[in-house]
């Protein structure tokens, strides 16, 4: 802003000198390096809202657990708030943007993991312990360019329910068919440790129906995921997500997934509305 | 009579050159006797001289110089330089446009045309990081992760505006679109608008000069309907914040408008309530001449590059002569993508 001030005083000077001149009174010979003036933004009184975000509803498919054959049909929602676009929770997960440029932005997130719970409806879980709910904490670091972009998040077990760290990588890019529709094509991936795997996948010694198994860590999963947007109002539009996901390595050899009631097949879905605010 | 001595402004002398067709005659034979692209450009500023009478002259250039950042493109830089060679033949001569608008100066090597062309006054910008941060970059997905989104979309870089002035520049101020002002590619740069009042001998009052690159159609790489709306959005923040600026004096508003398609140019005109310049001089031909060369449609409607004009109470500008130019090849390639649009005003005062 002073340099600015002072730009344009240095100039108001000249002005004053000019303004005596006549007539088409230009100093064409003036060959010397030129005096740049610094400008100022206009004030706008249009503000961003601290507070954004959205509330979702529909109806979504997910495998009973990790790694189960059966998939569940149930309501969904999917809420987002954030504020100030640094404090963000959405849905399992809360985290602030900590840093940012041009490309890069990063911070701190961590994720409530709703672990395995036995209902009863599987004859297989009778054998397979429940995991608790788990906390993790972690990292993120995003990067994008134009519409193609680039996530990362890693997350450490916090407590004694799940041990061992993951890391969840996705890439897309957002296709615009028309102003209010877009499609965004992801490719994705789960590197998880040992311990973390073991969580999951693991079958403890004297297990009766299951041979004791130990994953070493490794790529656990890879998907593709389908998610679009269609506008149908300023603040209304209908979400559809689609993601299959194969299950790899140590993850896909766990007795568990190989034993009727598992499938190396996972198939996550939500279809709905979503108000955005 | 020599062209050096019809066009002696530093005694404050207007060309005193009768519009008749033998003094004409003579200017253009004169001209002819010097290297031809520069002295052809002469002999068509003497010729808006000669309609101009004896009144002041106001001579603006819009160029879009196609300076797209380097690593998009190769082999610019000798354009560059002839572009402000031109400009500075222009400047020996005494004809020089007294301002410059350019548009997609993005390459920092086109700062050749503000830094060696003689021109004391260069408003440059706003930068890559000058940017508004409101709204919400259009092609992110709501509903994706939050971190990911961007708020303010990418810019690689700035908006490519210049103003280079012989008249001292007292007021400058820009408004960079905000993210959701804007639409496909074109979001990757800067876009914006200068605001610039200018000092000169016409008259007391300054006149105020703008300058600005809209959003573009097809190279946009974006839908249809939202290229357009994001068009019109561009044309209610020129309004606006014309309302901010204006203080009744008169004004040129010229750059890139691209206002080529029906609706865009439509929704423009009507709502920046601004004379074309290129319509005055279609319909006032008496009044206005068009440059050797230069076709009718390339003033009015086969062109994105335009000139908008309005009077204040004391000062009044007409326009007197029209062209396209900076048409020339240098080594088989076009200087740019566009033509230079340039167009003289005579000022003239209640005084």
């Amino acid at each position: 802003m002073t340099k600015g001030l002072l730009g344009v005083v240095a100039v108001g000077f000249f002005s004053l000198w000019a303004g005596t001149a006549t007539a088409n009174d230009v100093d064409a010979s003036f060959g010397g390096k030129p005096i740049y003036i610094q400008a100022d933004e206009f004030e706008d009184d249009r503000k961003a809202d601290s507070w954004a975000g959205q509330i979702g509803f529909g109806m979504s498919v997910a495998p009973r657990f990790v790694g189960a054959d059966e998939h569940v049909v149930s309501v969904g929602f999917d809420v987002k708030i954030s504020y100030k676009e640094t404090i963000f929770l959405e849905n399992n997960r809360i985290g602030a943007l900590l840093y940012k440029n041009r490309f890069v932005r990063a911070g701190a997130i961590a994720r409530w993991n709703l672990g395995r719970i036995d209902n009863g409806s599987l004859s297989l879980l009778e054998t397979i312990p429940e995991v608790d709910d788990a906390f993790e904490v972690g990292f993120f670091a995003a990067t994008s360019l134009y519409k193609l972009f680039l996530t990362t998040e890693v997350y450490f077990g916090a407590t004694d329910a799940l041990k061992g760290n993951s890391v969840e990588v996705e890439t897309g890019y957002t296709f615009e068919p028309t102003s209010k529709w877009r499609v965004t094509p992801i490719l994705g991936a789960v590197w998880g440790s040992g311990r973390f795997l073991n969580t999951f996948y693991g079958v403890e010694e004297g297990n009766p129906d299951l041979p004791t198994f130990r994953p070493n860590g490794g790529l656990s999963e890879a998907y593709i995921e389908l998610a679009t947007e269609r506008r149908f109002g300023e603040n209304w539009l209908f979400k559809g997500s689609f993601r299959f996901s194969e299950l790899l390595g140590d993850a896909a050899d766990s007795p568990i997934v190989r034993s009727v009631g598992g499938s190396r097949d996972q198939l996550q879905a939500f279809v709905g509305i979503v108000w955005l605010f | 009579m020599t062209i050096e001595a019809a066009l002696d402004f530093k005694e404050g002398m207007v060309a005193k050159l009768s519009f008749k067709l033998g003094s004409i005659a003579s200017i253009l034979a004169l001209s002819l006797s010097g290297p031809a692209m520069s002295q052809a450009v002469i002999s068509q500023v003497v010729m808006s001289q000669a309609v101009g009478g004896e009144k002041p002259i106001l001579r603006l250039l819009s160029y879009n110089i196609n300076g797209l950042p380097k690593t998009l493109t190769k082999g610019k830089p000798p354009l560059f330089n002839r572009i402000a060679e031109i400009l500075r033949e222009r400047r020996a001569n005494g004809t020089q446009p007294q301002v410059v608008l350019l548009q997609e100066a993005f390459d920092k090597r086109t700062s050749v045309i503000a830094d060696t062309t003689g021109y004391k006054y260069v408003y440059k910008g706003p930068g890559r990081r000058d940017t508004s941060r409101k709204g919400r970059a259009h092609w992110t997905q709501a509903t994706r992760k939050t971190y990911a989104l961007r708020p303010d979309p990418q810019k690689i870089a700035g908006s490519g505006l210049y103003i280079l002035s012989d008249f001292p520049i007292v007021d400058a101020r820009y408004k960079a679109f905000d993210s959701d002002e804007c639409a496909g590619f074109d979001c990757l740069s800067n876009k914006a608008i200068q605001f610039a009042r200018l000092q000169t001998p016409f008259a007391d009052q300054p006149i105020d000069i703008v300058n600005s690159h809209f959003n573009s159609r097809s190279s946009a790489k974006a839908p249809g309907k939202l290229v357009l709306k994001t068009h019109k959005k561009q044309t209610d923040v020129l309004v606006k914040m014309l309302g901010a600026f204006r203080k009744g004096y008169p004004i040129v508003i010229a750059g890139d408008f691209n206002t080529k398609q029906d609706k865009r140019y439509a929704y423009f005109s009507a709502n920046v309530n601004l004379t074309d310049a290129g319509q005055v001089c279609l319909d006032n031909r008496a009044l206005c001449a068009l440059a050797d060369g230069t076709k009718e449609d390339e003033i009015l409607f086969r062109t994105n590059d335009k000139q908008f004009y309005a009077d204040s109470k004391q000062v009044r500008l007409q326009p007197i002569w029209a062209a396209r130019n900076f048409n020339e090849t240098l080594d088989g390639k076009p200087l740019s993508d566009h033509l230079g649009y340039e167009v003289h005003y005579r000022v003239t005062t209640d005084d």
